[in-house]
């Protein structure tokens, strides 16, 4: 039938607001919308995607929105939200959800039962996941998969090695650069001991879409560039002024013999890559204590707040060096700038009760202490046993955030900021899904202002 | 000194309007016309009304009067006259002037910018229409950043009532979209509210399904 109904004019009265209800509705031209959107925060827009089709195409889709709207923000040097990957939580953990800031929640499949999130501040989010590499925007909660390395002899046995994420403002881009470890015991020459070093550039010509018509943009995939001088930590790289940090990895096999012309003792040597330039340089760091005692955990690289910072953690203590002056080629100074003494909960193992709990856990399961930000003379401390706590530096006092019963088991916690950078690209590897069984849920807050 | 030069803008309900030279050229589009030969007869603004060009003609000549004393008090370096300077004053932190004068000066600008767009609703959405045809960067920045704190807070339904704006998604899109946003933003208690208030006011998607298959012809 012909029965029309005016979907224009709701037959309900409009609920008041501001005096609205005395004019005509407003009327706001596509590019003045445009200007008014992108001043808004990302939160809210993804709210707004609902509005309408075009709505949902600015804050989805356009990348030239997108940069409008990061344009508008970058400035403000909004502050990062934390999150959490842990293995899709049963139901009890439900009780706990409504600590912290809670900002949203979402589910993607890993391969492995516990991937590895590199430790980063961008609005990507590189999650290492045995040797596939995932890369997440925890605002819009898209989810990519990167193709793998093409098989050599190299790469197919051995370890997945180390992953780092960089980030290169003038051309907006990231990198993901994989270092993948010498193979030992098969004797041979002395190349067979090289680190190679694989990276994968994701341009932003068109949302990371494969191709681009700009002469100085990489092709989507990997490509191999120099070696790097030593093995890696495979643990926490820290990604300070342009380049991706890691720790020497340090074991009784590697002798200083391999390593001519360096005069730098491996066992105190930091390894970085810049990425713009994608060469290998390096840099001394203090003598703490004999590296071979430690947990990976206790001795780390971190960034706070775009230094570059080392933490030591020895018994109850945590001291906290930073590299002040970093200037790209020259060298900066490390100044031990903070020295705690961790909070009395903090249940530490010593050297003993250590060994024994190692030999029988993996390497991730056991206690850490690592600080992650720091603030207005707060620094943020996260242990197994207490969770995230901040700790006063004038007053020496500490101050609850999440009780460790509320973070998800074996796993700590990132940085992000948010964005609506959109991973849209055909090229992610659909071959990968079958192999992708474990289901990962991962938390997003917002930190106490 | 010569004669400043003067201008008629006329607008869409037939009122005119006699400014400066200096306070036209604020308007690059009025510029432009200037330049490119209209300025003789009256220049027709056939966009915007008497009301909001009285409120742009009042942030034009204070443009115009703020750059005037910003030179006297400032050391001595040419600002650029360029729109764009307003906004940089935004954005600049205090610790740039060197006076106490030029201090005072900036103080009393953003005083005066928080009265001038206190405006209601329809006035703000009208003036940042006309701002974006006359190209006035600055009152735009000052608009946009206003309009977009006022927007902020709305559900998407008050969106579309205020604006006017048709909900073109099928139902099953529009549920998809809210499953998802329902992560993105509130806690249970906050989304369930909102959820209330759409109920209220809105289609459930059995009613947008007959509609659309009602007026199946009068759409496609």
């Amino acid at each position: 039938m012909g029965k029309t109904i005016e979907r224009k004019n709701n037959p309900r009265p409009p609920p008041p607001m501001m005096g609205s209800h005395d004019h005509d509705p407003l009327f706001l031209s596509k590019e003045v919308w445009i200007n008014v959107l992108s001043r808004l925060p990302v939160k809210t827009l993804l709210r707004f995607k609902c509005v309408c089709k075009l709505w949902r195409y600015l804050i989805s889709d356009d990348p030239h929105f997108v940069h409008l709207h990061s344009h508008h923000h970058s400035k403000s040097k909004s502050e990062p939200c934390l999150f959490f990957v842990s293995l899709t939580p049963p139901e009890e953990w439900e009780k706990h959800r409504e600590e912290g800031n809670p900002i949203s929640r979402f589910e993607f499949k890993s391969k492995t039962l516990l991937p590895f999130v590199i430790p980063t501040r961008f609005d990507l989010v590189c999650i290492q996941d045995s040797d596939i590499i995932h890369i997440c925007n925890p605002s819009t909660h898209e989810f990519i998969t990167l193709p793998k390395p093409p098989r050599t002899s190299f790469s197919s046995c051995g370890p997945d090695g180390s992953v780092g994420f960089g980030y290169i403002s003038s051309t907006d881009e990231y990198k993901v650069v994989r270092l993948i470890p010498p193979v030992y015991g098969l004797g041979g020459s002395r190349r067979r001991f090289t680190t190679k070093c694989l990276v994968f550039t994701l341009t932003e010509r068109r949302g990371f879409s494969s191709y681009s018509s700009s002469s100085s943009s990489s092709p989507w995939g990997w490509r191999r560039v120099v070696d790097s001088p030593y093995q890696v930590s495979k643990y926490h790289p820290a990604f300070v002024n342009g380049a991706i940090h890691w720790l020497v990895y340090y074991c009784s096999r590697i002798d200083a013999e391999f390593y001519d012309g360096h005069m730098i003792d491996p066992r105190n040597t930091i390894v970085a890559f810049d990425v713009e330039k994608e060469e290998f340089r390096l840099i001394e760091h203090p003598r703490c204590r004999d590296l071979r005692s430690f947990k990976y955990s206790d001795f780390q690289l971190v960034e706070l707040r775009g230094l570059l910072c080392l933490s030591c953690v020895e018994g109850s203590k945590m001291d906290i060096w930073m590299f002040k002056d970093y200037h790209y080629n020259k060298s900066g100074t490390w100044v031990k700038e903070y020295s705690i003494v961790l909070h009395p909960h903090y249940h530490y193992l010593d050297q003993r009760e250590r060994d024994d709990h190692n030999n029988r856990h993996r390497e991730d399961d056991y206690d850490y202490c690592a600080p992650r930000d720091i603030k207005d003379r707060k620094m943020l401390i996260e242990t197994r046993t207490t969770g995230l706590e901040y700790h006063h530096l004038q007053t020496k006092s500490f101050e609850g955030f999440i009780d460790s019963k509320r973070m998800p088991y074996l796993r700590s916690s990132f940085f992000y900021t948010e964005s609506l950078r959109s991973l849209k690209t055909k090229q992610s590897a659909q071959g990968n899904i079958e192999e992708l069984t474990y289901k990962q849920t991962v938390e997003c807050l917002k930190l106490p202002s | 000194m010569a004669s400043a030069k003067v201008f008629v803008l006329r607008t869409c309900d037939g009122e005119t309007f006699e400014i400066d030279e200096s306070v036209a050229y604020v308007s690059e589009t009025i510029k432009n016309m200037i330049e490119d030969g209209f300025g003789h007869d009256l220049i027709p603004l056939p966009n915007v009304s008497s009301k909001i060009l009285l409120k742009v003609i009042e942030y034009c000549r204070k443009h115009v009067s703020n750059f005037e004393s910003s030179k006297k008090t400032s050391n001595g370096d040419e600002k650029d006259k360029d729109n764009d300077s307003w906004k940089k004053e935004k954005e600049a932190v205090p610790e740039v002037e060197k006076d106490a004068e030029e201090k005072a000066r900036v103080e009393e600008l953003k005083e005066w910018e928080t009265t001038f767009i206190d405006i209601d609703q329809q006035v703000l959405f009208d003036l940042l229409q006309a701002a974006n045809y006359l190209n006035i960067k600055g009152l735009l920045v000052m608009a946009a950043e206003k309009a977009a704190s006022m927007i902020r807070g709305k559900t998407p339904e008050q969106i579309r009532e205020t604006f006017n704006i048709k909900n073109d998604f099928t139902p099953e899109e529009y549920e998809d979209i809210r499953k998802k946003d329902a992560m993105n933003d509130f806690t249970p208690e906050e989304y369930e509210e909102i959820r209330k208030k759409i109920a209220d006011n809105h289609f459930t998607p059995e009613e947008y399904e007959q509609i659309r298959k009602e007026n199946a012809w009068a759409i496609e």
